[in-house]
């Protein structure tokens, strides 16, 4: 007869062997990772900036951008109800100073708006040396990171003169980099060796693990016998001496910091921008992804209720920059910043105010394939998405999200 | 039985890694290394499903597509060309496939993309394969002042023999279930120890 119970313990076991053994090397570096739906089709950042890509330890850096919430939001991810806006860097490189959304005080988690955009402000202090591609980030409760773009930074310096300081509310000026490590440690060293204790005493009190159960087993209703006069009076003696403990703890506590506030843990509402689109509309007519060619092709009905003629400068989606350098340039910001320069073109000319006009716009890049675009094809539910910049004459800048049904085309 | 044990576990934690000279597939990437510059190799033909990419090898004849797309981006600045000549063997999958022959490279080759530079990050080639046959693929990109060789024997018209390789592991994991089930539905039910009265 078969023993199912160790069948699938057998079974577990060697599933788990193997998938740890088969874990192959990470390629990605993680903006990669991602479904290519989810990078068109949630959160969409531009303008992002940061003040410096190189500076010493104790210097500040200011990271600033927009982000858009994707008006076609995928179905199957959680929508921004909670959010919290982040850096992600590799190691504690930097230590957040402040972050600001729409000059509010990103510090809580908050709620965003589909279809809306915002603009954000996040202050680093450089912490220790390094070189690291750091990334704007949105985490989304349910939904993960949506990775922004990154940006290469290095900085120099020692970490021994790292100082954080701060002034509590109290007037006092502490660094928050040593502040309260040799209580924490202290505290940790006592709890290890208390548990530790703990633990020796019952290995050396008879069988363990496997023998113990099966003596337990064994002795069945009797099994309580096995626990001596002795253990009842040890482990009294740890719970009676462990809530002694942290009582006494928190009220040494309390004395030494009598004026605390809570950890904020509270959510805040943070008005949108006003619309970027600036009385243009658009909107995809059809779209083809020509995958020999690595170009996405799309008509755009464009309406044009500016005083202003316009013209398609940029074409942006998953940190992806498409230029038409015939009317705004951008060159890549170092050697992982995605901008083909010239990879957008358009027929249809400029779109005269109150005109609605029809644009073709081809999309020509390697990024297609090497940022893992192209995957798009292959899903279930093959829809684009991003953000097209017009500009008019001034240089002044109408944003609008265009999103729609792909069809893969192969000559 | 043990030898198909350690048969089966071996291939589940081998990683899909091998190459064709300068082609190789790492993990579910196809890459083509030129000198110290990678791009990504990608192989379509249109009327053996199309959506489809091959790594090096054309499974059929017909027309077909070869896009190499720049991962790095400095590729962008340089010139590249593209040639493959005929060959009368196959790949031999070893480290020579990649050894750049000087005879190979005076050759007429059988077809020639010549050096130019992509802006785009991207080259597209189109050939049209009327038979089967064996070749040898050269890229050969030339910038300021340096100038790399990636050569890569491949084969069209030669279907991949035995197991598709995205069958191998399930196949394996089905394998291995199946043989433990068999290993303990023949062996004696384990009991427990039970209580004794004395």
């Amino acid at each position: 007869m078969l023993n199912i119970k160790k069948t699938i313990l057998m079974l577990i076991a060697l599933m788990v062997a193997c998938i740890a053994l088969y874990a192959a090397p990470a390629m990605a570096h993680g903006e990669k990772s991602q479904a290519a739906y989810l990078r068109m089709r949630t959160l969409l950042w531009y303008d992002v900036e940061v003040s410096t890509v190189k500076l010493e330890v104790n210097e500040e850096l200011t990271m600033t951008g927009k982000f858009y919430w994707f008006y076609d939001w995928p179905n199957n991810i959680a929508k921004p109800e909670v959010a919290f806006l982040n850096i992600g860097i590799p190691g504690p490189v930097f230590v957040r100073k402040a972050s600001y959304i729409n000059g509010v005080s990103g510090t809580n988690s908050t709620r965003f708006d589909i279809g809306e955009t915002y603009e954000f402000k996040v202050i680093l202090k450089a912490r220790r040396p390094a070189r690291i591609h750091m990334h704007a980030l949105m985490n989304v409760k349910e939904a993960g990171p949506l990775i922004g773009p990154g940006r290469w930074v290095e900085v120099t310096g020692n970490q021994a003169d790292f100082t954080n300081e701060i002034t509590t509310l109290t007037g006092e000026t502490i660094d928050l980099e040593t502040y309260g490590l040799e209580n924490a440690v202290k505290w940790h060293i006592f709890w290890g060796v208390i548990a530790a204790a703990w633990l020796l005493y019952w290995i050396f009190q008879g069988p363990i693990l496997i023998p113990r159960y099966k003596k337990v087993k064994l002795l069945n209703e009797d099994a309580d016998d096995m626990i001596s006069p002795t253990d009842r009076m040890v482990g009294l003696v740890m719970l009676i001496g462990t809530f002694v403990v942290v009582t006494w703890s928190y009220f040494n506590a309390y004395q030494e910091f009598p004026i605390t506030i809570p950890l904020q843990s509270g959510q805040i509402t943070i008005p949108a921008l006003p619309d970027a689109a600036r009385g243009v509309t658009a909107e995809v007519v059809d779209a083809r992804y020509r995958v020999p060619g690595r170009a996405l092709e799309y008509t755009l009905k464009v309406t044009n209720n500016t005083n202003s003629p316009i013209k398609l400068g940029e074409y942006t989606a998953a940190n992806i920059r498409w230029m038409n350098p015939e009317v705004s340039v951008a060159l890549p910001a170092d050697s992982h910043d995605p901008v083909a320069s010239n990879g957008l073109s358009y027929e249809g000319g400029a779109v005269m105010p109150g005109e609605t006009k029809l644009l073709k716009v081809t999309c020509t890049d390697a990024a297609w394939e090497t940022y893992r675009l192209a995957k798009l094809i292959y899903d279930p539910d093959s829809r684009f998405g991003g953000l097209v910049m017009f500009f008019d004459e001034e240089g002044n800048r109408s944003v609008i999200a265009i999103g729609g049904p792909l069809i893969p085309v192969f000559i | 039985m043990y030898k198909i044990v350690y048969a089966a576990i071996m291939l589940m934690v081998s990683t899909a890694s091998w190459s064709h000279g300068g082609v190789m597939n790492e993990g579910n990437e196809c890459k083509l290394r030129v000198g110290p510059y990678v791009m990504n190799f990608s192989g379509y033909q249109l009327n053996n499903n199309a959506p489809m990419q091959f790594c090096d090898d054309l499974p059929t004849t017909g027309e077909s597509y070869i896009v190499l797309d720049f991962i790095d981006n400095k590729l962008r600045d340089m010139t590249v060309n593209f040639r493959v000549i005929k060959s009368d063997t196959a790949a031999l999958g070893t480290s020579e496939d990649g050894l750049v022959v000087d005879s190979e490279l005076k050759e007429t080759p059988f077809f020639e993309i010549p050096a130019k530079r992509y802006p785009y990050g991207t080259m597209k080639i189109t050939q049209q394969f009327t038979e089967k046959g064996h070749f040898v693929g050269y890229v050969i990109v030339e910038g300021e002042n340096e100038k790399f060789i990636s050569r890569f024997p491949f084969s069209v018209g030669y279907p991949e023999a035995g197991i598709p390789s995205a069958l191998k592991i399930p196949i394996a994991m089905f394998v291995i279930i199946v043989i433990i089930m068999i290993w303990f539905v023949r062996k004696k039910p384990v009991k427990f120890n039970e209580k004794r009265d004395d």
